[in-house]
């Protein structure tokens, strides 16, 4: 399922991702981890899309890198028409709020030591602090100190410090082996002569090729300390000025923190002096929800916001996301490790393998008309609530997931597909239309003999609890059961 | 939890919340036995005993002057007497109140070690904060100080400092505003500053290795996606959580410093006129056969004291160490 290509991007969508690729370097030897490889997608307004994929397959590192936390390696996210890896720093500042993150984590996304009210008002109170004038000397640090990194990355002055080390440290060694071989004079100290003269030489000429970069560390560090200095009284007025109006941005803050914690259904009365572990998971997911709400955003990426929480409480923060999607005009990338928790409630689900992307399309469809054999495997993982159905025939994947680092070339998904030919392990499937929006990456895919295969893939009635709960607790939920 | 208003939300609130969905109920029944494990941490009868010998310690640093004991250098009887009614703990080899040497003591040991912890905790907090918040080439550069500080040997630090900047000479009182500056408070104070350094790296270490833990939990990537600028996230978000594993270390550490300052002064090294546990336990070392005490009471301050700051440092992990949700 190595899919690469664009041929699914729809064009003018809220959120464009473009040939996004994410490696992490792992150890001294150069390799890899190819957590995302050429993943495009693009979300319309309005619209749920679902990722889904097992374990490890880059998800999350998909949604942080939409985030830049880190930023991708390469390929490009756009928001609107708005490149992100374009903006400067201050710029991403200002855009961040119309797109914001939920994390996989319940427990670990709130800060253990931080009140609700400051976590939540976070957001808030970073926006209101940039407000503030910048001083001088902190502008003059922002400037000063990516050019000061930029000059001592510099590959001549590099260059010419590996080099000045290597002669300093041969003329030390010459030093030392002529002085060893020299005659002991009366003291019984060797006299290394010409040898050890010449070591002399070398050793200053090192020296003097060490002598920029030690020029540059040297002033540099002088005026990075003069600027540490200049900020402490820049720092201490600023200071003042935003104690004097902290009140009133207090009373403004509380207020707009208790309507988004009503929002989500946590109530704010009695919960804004409290610390994060005196509440439950699904509270603490629906506090990470109000937080990203309170800037009110365009989108939100959710990453796999329910799968730490039980099954009834799974329930109704997916509920709780419903409601605010249609209340607030919402946009949502919705990201889950089986199709069970994203059919409902997605418009269209992205299948990845590997970090890469395997299909595309209306989850009814991916449902009932898979094409790519790494799709019909994720759903009949499913569980069917029919006694009849033996659960042991839901069909395998046979094997572990190949490693990140060194992926199977071709198709990714070659090394466990029951399809797979000579020619998966050699060109890496495109993406391509094989029903009307329905969008695949694969040399061999599924046509209609194959989903009659067994009565599980018949998964149109596929229900499970949690579809159970989701009918039965918003049946009046807008857009939310298909 | 114990109080019924820490329960953050009722059932019933939920069940408003919720649309009168009972499956709500499962959301918050976990709750109260999770809370109850977190109040129900037990101080025991030890913490209290370390606290109040750790008090008295303090009030001896702080107020020897006014205490109702003898003044360190007043004879107050016979020489190498042993512990009496009038002197409790009885006579030292001139003739002064081994009790005197011992409160006396506790401020030179007790001063000098909290101050080198405290400025180690500073340094060695803002190298491995910036050093694990940062990685990559800062973490590079900070980790080689720190190891080279590691490579020195801490007597000869202390040493050359206190031989460059505090050079022996009289030991006459001497101000500067309200600064006594003589040299015999200089050279205890270059004494603590090369403890401080000395200290600097283990510190750095503790705080690094949390750092790299907290600032790679997803709340720091929250403040993150949201703009907050690097600073903040290291003050508010990394730091708190930090903190008491630094805190527990510096305690432990102000006990290893109280025996450094011991081993130095009992070396002769920096100001060897005043009264130290070091300097009191070196005096009777001559005489420990014969007059015990002379060694014993200095030796048993200074354990009661490291015991205490140890037995506290491990308390203070178990105390701080809260939960981080109710699941
Ligand atoms: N900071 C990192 N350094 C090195 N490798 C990483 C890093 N973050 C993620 N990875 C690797 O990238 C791959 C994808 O990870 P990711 O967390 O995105 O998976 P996922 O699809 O979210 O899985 P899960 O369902 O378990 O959350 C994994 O192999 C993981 O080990
Ligand atoms: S058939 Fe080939 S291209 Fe398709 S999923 Fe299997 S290995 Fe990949
Ligand atoms: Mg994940």
């Amino acid at each position: 399922m190595a899919g690469s290509g664009t041929a699914h991007l729809r064009g003018g969508g809220a959120l464009t991702v473009e040939h996004l690729t994410v490696e992490f370097p792992v150890g001294t030897s150069g390799d890899k981890v190819h957590a995302v490889s050429d993943v495009s997608f693009d979300l319309m307004k309005g619209e749920t899309l679902g990722v889904v994929g097992e374990s490890g397959c880059g998800k999350s590192t998909t949604g942080k890198a939409i985030m830049r936390v880190p930023p991708p390696t390469s390929g490009s996210v756009r928001l609107g028409a708005i490149d992100l890896s374009t903006l400067g720093a201050d710029q991403l500042r200002d855009v961040r709020g119309r797109l914001q993150m939920i994390f996989q984590d319940p427990i670990s996304s709130l800060n253990p030591r931080r009140t609700i009210r400051d976590i939540v008002a976070e957001p808030l109170t970073v926006r209101w602090l940039d407000g503030f004038p910048r001083y001088p000397a902190a502008q003059a640090w922002d400037n000063f100190t990516p050019a000061m990194l930029k000059l001592w990355k510099n590959k001549w002055l590099v260059l010419l410090t590996k080099i000045g080390l290597g002669v300093l440290l041969g003329g030390v060694l010459l030093y030392v082996v002529a002085s060893a071989v020299g005659e002991p004079d009366q003291f019984g100290r060797r006299d290394g002569g010409a040898g050890a003269d010449l070591a002399n030489q070398i050793i200053r000429g090192g020296g003097l090729l060490l002598a920029p970069a030690a020029i540059v560390g040297i002033i540099g560090s002088a005026i990075w300390l003069l600027l540490v200095f200049l900020m402490i009284p820049f720092k201490i007025a600023r200071s003042v000025l935003v104690a004097m109006e902290k009140k009133e941005f207090a009373k403004e803050v509380d207020e707009k923190v208790f309507t988004a914690l009503e929002e989500v259904g946590i109530p704010a009365q009695v919960s804004m002096t409290k610390y994060p572990h005196e509440f439950s998971g699904g509270q603490a997911q629906r506090i990470s929800i109000a937080r990203a709400l309170v800037l009110d955003p365009e989108i939100i990426i959710c990453d796999e916001p329910v799968s730490a929480l039980d099954v009834s409480v799974q329930a109704q923060v997916l509920n709780l996301l419903e409601d605010l999607k249609a209340s607030r005009d919402i946009s949502l990338i919705f990201i889950a490790h089986d199709l069970a928790v994203v059919k409902n409630i997605s418009d269209r689900v992205v299948v990845m393998y590997l970090g890469k992307v395997c299909e595309v399309g209306q989850p009814d469809l991916l449902y009932s008309k898979p094409r790519h054999p790494y799709t019909r495997a994720l759903m009949s993982a499913i569980p069917v609530p029919d006694p009849l159905v033996d659960p042991r025939s839901a069909e395998e994947i046979d094997g572990e997931l190949p490693s990140p680092i060194h992926p199977p070339s071709g198709c990714r998904f070659r090394t466990r597909c029951a399809r797979a030919t000579e020619i998966c392990s050699t060109a890496e499937p495109e993406i391509a239309e094989v029903a009307d929006g329905q969008f695949v990456a694969c040399h061999h895919p599924l046509d209609e003999k194959d989903w009659h295969l067994s009565e599980r893939s018949v998964p149109v009635t596929v229900s499970s609890d949690l579809d159970g709960l989701l009918h039965s607790t918003t049946p009046e939920a807008p857009g939310g059961v298909k | 939890m114990s109080e019924p208003d820490l329960v953050p939300d009722s059932p019933v609130d939920r069940l408003k919340v919720d649309g009168g969905n009972v499956s709500s109920l499962a959301e918050t029944s976990g709750e109260p036995a999770a809370a109850a494990s977190y109040q129900a941490k037990k101080k025991g009868v030890f913490f209290w005993l370390a606290i109040i010998w750790l008090a008295i310690i303090l009030i001896c640093v702080l107020f020897a002057n006014f205490l109702p004991v003898p003044e360190i250098d007043e004879r107050v009887g016979d020489i190498r007497q042993g512990p009496s009614s009038e002197n409790l703990l009885g006579t030292n080899n001139l003739g002064r109140s081994v009790l005197s040497q011992c409160i006396y003591g506790a401020r030179r040991s007790m001063g000098v070690a909290m101050i080198a912890t405290l400025g180690g905790t500073i340094m060695g907090g803002t190298i491995g904060l910036l050093a694990g918040f940062y990685r990559r080439t800062i973490d590079t550069v900070l980790t080689s100080i720190v190891n080279i500080m590691l490579a020195i040997p801490g007597l000869v630090l202390a040493l050359a400092l206190v031989g460059f900047f505090a050079p022996s000479g009289g030991f006459e009182d001497q101000r500067f505003l309200f600064f006594d500056v003589s040299p015999a408070t200089n050279a205890t104070l270059w004494t603590a500053i090369a403890l401080a350094i000395l200290a600097t790296p283990a510190i750095a270490r503790v705080a690094r290795a949390q750092t790299l833990v907290w600032s790679d939990r997803e709340f720091v990537l929250a403040s993150r996606t949201i703009g907050t600028r690097n600073l903040r996230i290291i003050v508010r978000d990394v730091l708190p959580n930090v903190l008491p594993a630094m805190a527990s270390f510096a305690l432990i550490g102000i006990a290893a410093l109280v025996v450094v300052e011991a081993a130095l002064a009992f070396f002769g090294v920096g100001d060897v006129t005043g009264a130290s546990w070091g300097i009191a336990i070196n005096n009777g070392r001559a005489d420990l056969e014969d007059y015990p005490h002379m060694v014993l009471f200095p030796s048993l301050f200074m354990f009661l004291t490291i015991l205490s700051l140890n037995y506290l440092a491990d308390k203070f992990v178990d105390l701080s160490d809260i939960r981080e949700a109710g699941v």
